[in-house]
């Protein structure tokens, strides 16, 4: 009897002893709330943001909290509700909850408070990409690849980041064909896939014959318009696999990222940048870009990582 | 007493306990609606007693759901009356969605450029003037064709609440956006300008109050005043009141601009009270939701009052239940219309004291 009690004495022990071993990270875990535009499913933003935050939980073991299709008038009132029900970390996805999440942050001193691809905001950690250089790379291939030296970008509603993608998607893209024209369009809705095809017809109908759509679950509607009338796509927010190439703004690994900085109690509220450092940052080239253009591409990889191609900070 | 004085009364007490029974019918739709969606939780492998027990503390009984619920009521109560002044002159008005966006780009134009030596709380009340103005003229485009042109009021306050969300659209990316902004909105307004805060650390603001008082007003309105009988006369009988030397053209404008001033004060509010900006698509379809409150508070104002808070507080109560409990959103989605629609069929019960005098009589013959 007493050998026994002795031996699951010593299990007990033992398990518990592993268990504090192999998750060590458990007992503190940050809890992670997120609050979304659209829905986790839209093989976009939201759906890549989702996928950080499950990240989150397997890697930290963090309870875990989202709320999809959160509207513009509830952003304050769904990210204070995470803050009072004690999630240390309170995630805005979108420059949209930059106004809300300053808010949230100064009514709750003890919440961590992040916006990704937000602006710099008081009180608040802002995660962004370096949004020019990854334009750049999809400009300098849409460069290589256009017959028609017109190409397109196509938004929900005109925004800062989307402004700086554009921006350094023209410079790649005259770097390639200087007398080329880059068109710019705006649906008014981030999930229409009819609305995004609509207005993808339309840019195809002005020789647009690459299209950067930088929509939520509407980029959908931009790559059929684009396999209908035999045009080509580029992704950023993306990935598919008709696009020539696309760019990885990944935000799970942003996220990631963030909570491991504040698990080292490193994080400040301040704007993070990250800037393009690894070739995998730039996806898989389709069969329809020719070897001179991938080439060019990745040249533009090496020139950005060496500080020789410079955008913005 | 004699036995027939005493069946009489007993009679008149059944009576009146039924009379009660059918005055509750929006809560029993409610109660009924909840079971249903009890079954809905179920199957979606939650738990509805702890679904509910989170929706209703989340809305009612915590500081800050109550605080979050009377923010949600405001433009829903404001955008209710949008609906029911035109409607008590028999005048659908759909379009309340565009009323307060143009109300919050006049309130937001005011906000931004009325002179700074103006003291605050003039500067609040000229914004407020303005967004009424400005949904007001919006709601009296449908109104003028309806009057003069016989349009069919529904389809055109419906589309014009389309132009009016995309001319907003328009406006703040041609000029009124924050230049580096993250999100089309506009500069912030002053800081004297923003409304103040009656819940520390919330964001109720006094516009809740603002709102209240316009609902008491339109029902005096509409019940103590001579061109409130005269709206209430015209939506019973236009032909008559047109007999009786009303002027149905005018007063059809009229209750469409008036209705439009509402929805015009709803999108103020929200961006003095709440946003301090004027965002791109920042209300959630209030406007539409205008249209359940009227209907709920089965056009009566300070109805409205009651309804707006209902629909707020299961709104914010579902959003709270969904993020104590995880049960999906599709199922807060589905249980909101499920209210919605059990409200709606209740509507269809009405009370006939003498139908049921004559059942009571049966029973009783029964006996």
């Amino acid at each position: 009897m007493m050998k026994h009690l002795k031996s699951a004495i010593v299990a007990t022990f033992t398990a518990s002893a592993a268990a504090l071993v192999a998750f060590p990270a458990l007992a503190d875990a940050p809890r992670v709330a997120v609050a979304l535009p659209g829905m986790v499913t839209d093989r976009a933003f939201n759906e890549n943001i989702y996928d950080g935050l499950v990240a989150v939980e397997e890697q930290f073991g963090s309870e875990i909290a989202y709320t999809e299709n959160v509207s513009q008038a509830t952003q304050v009132e769904v990210m204070s509700d995470y803050a009072r029900r004690g999630y240390d970390i309170v995630v805005g996805s979108g420059g949209e909850y930059t106004d809300a999440a300053e808010r949230v942050a100064a009514n709750f001193p003890d919440t961590t408070v992040i916006v990704l691809n937000g602006a710099p905001t008081e009180g608040v950690t802002t995660i962004n990409y370096n949004n020019p250089e990854f334009g750049y790379l999809l400009g300098v291939v849409a460069g290589g690849v256009s017959e028609t030296g017109v190409v397109a970008a196509l938004s929900a509603q005109k925004f800062a980041a989307f402004d700086n993608v554009v921006d350094g998607f023209r410079q790649g893209f005259q770097s390639v064909q200087p007398d080329g024209e880059v068109l710019v369009a705006f649906t008014n809705d981030w999930a229409d896939v009819a609305l995004a095809k609509e207005a993808s017809f339309n840019l195809i109908s002005k020789k647009a014959d690459v299209l950067m759509p930088y929509l939520d679950g509407a980029w959908v509607g931009v790559v059929q318009a684009a396999q209908e009338r035999g045009v080509h796509t580029v992704g950023i927010l993306h990935e598919s696999e008709s696009n020539l190439v696309s760019a990885r703004l990944d935000f799970a690994r942003a996220l990631v990222m963030a909570v491991d900085l504040h698990q080292k109690d490193e994080l400040e509220a301040k704007d993070y940048v990250i800037h393009l450092t690894s070739r995998d940052q730039l996806g898989d080239f389709s069969v329809d870009v020719p070897e001179e253009v991938q080439t060019m591409a990745l040249d533009a990889v090496e020139k950005i990582k060496s500080g020789e191609l410079k955008f913005g900070d | 007493m004699s036995s027939e004085t005493l069946t009489d009364a007993r009679t008149s007490r059944l009576l009146t306990v039924i009379r009660v029974i059918y005055m509750l019918k929006t809560v029993w739709a409610v109660i009924v609606a909840l079971l249903i969606g009890a079954i809905f939780i179920l199957l979606a492998g939650g738990d509805p007693i702890e679904g509910y027990t989170a929706l209703f503390k989340g809305a009612f009984l915590d500081y800050w759901g109550i605080g979050d619920t009377l923010v949600r009521m405001s433009p829903l109560l404001l955008a209710g009356l949008a609906v029911i002044i035109p409607l008590r002159a028999g005048l659908f008005n759909i379009g309340a969605e565009g009323q307060i966006y143009i109300g919050a780009l006049f309130a937001t134009i005011a906000a931004l450029y009325l002179p700074g030596f103006l003291p605050g709380w003039i500067r609040i009340i000229l914004c407020m003037m303005a967004g009424a103005l400005g949904g007001g003229m919006w709601a009296a485009i449908p109104g003028l064709l309806k009057a003069y042109r016989g349009t069919n009021e529904i389809i055109t306050s419906l589309l014009l609440s389309y132009v009016a969300i995309y001319l907003i659209g328009a406006v703040l990316h041609a000029w009124l956006i924050e230049p580096g902004a993250p999100y089309p909105y506009s500069r912030e307004i002053d800081k004297s300008l923003e409304l103040p805060i009656f819940m520390p650390r919330t964001q109720a603001h006094v516009g809740i109050m603002v709102a209240w008082a316009a609902a008491i007003l339109v029902a005096v309105m509409l019940w103590r005043t001579t061109l409130g009988q005269a709206i209430q006369v015209v939506g019973h009988n236009k032909h008559a009141s047109s007999y009786a030397g009303l002027s149905v053209k005018r007063l059809t404008v009229l209750s469409f601009a008036m209705g439009g001033a509402m929805g015009g004060l709803a999108g103020t509010f929200e961006v003095l009270g709440l946003k301090y900006r004027l965002f791109d698509h920042f209300s959630p379809g209030y406007g539409m939701q205008g249209i359940i409150v009227a209907f709920l508070a089965a056009l009566n104002p300070i109805g409205a009052i009651f309804a707006a808070i209902f629909l707020a507080g299961l709104q914010v109560g579902a959003g709270s239940m969904q993020r104590a409990t995880g049960i999906d959103t599709t199922m807060v989605a589905a249980l909101q219309g499920l209210v919605v629609l059990c409200v709606a069929v209740g509507l269809a019960f009405k009370f006939h004291p003498d139908r049921w005098r004559r059942r009571i009589a049966a029973w009783r013959g029964n006996e």
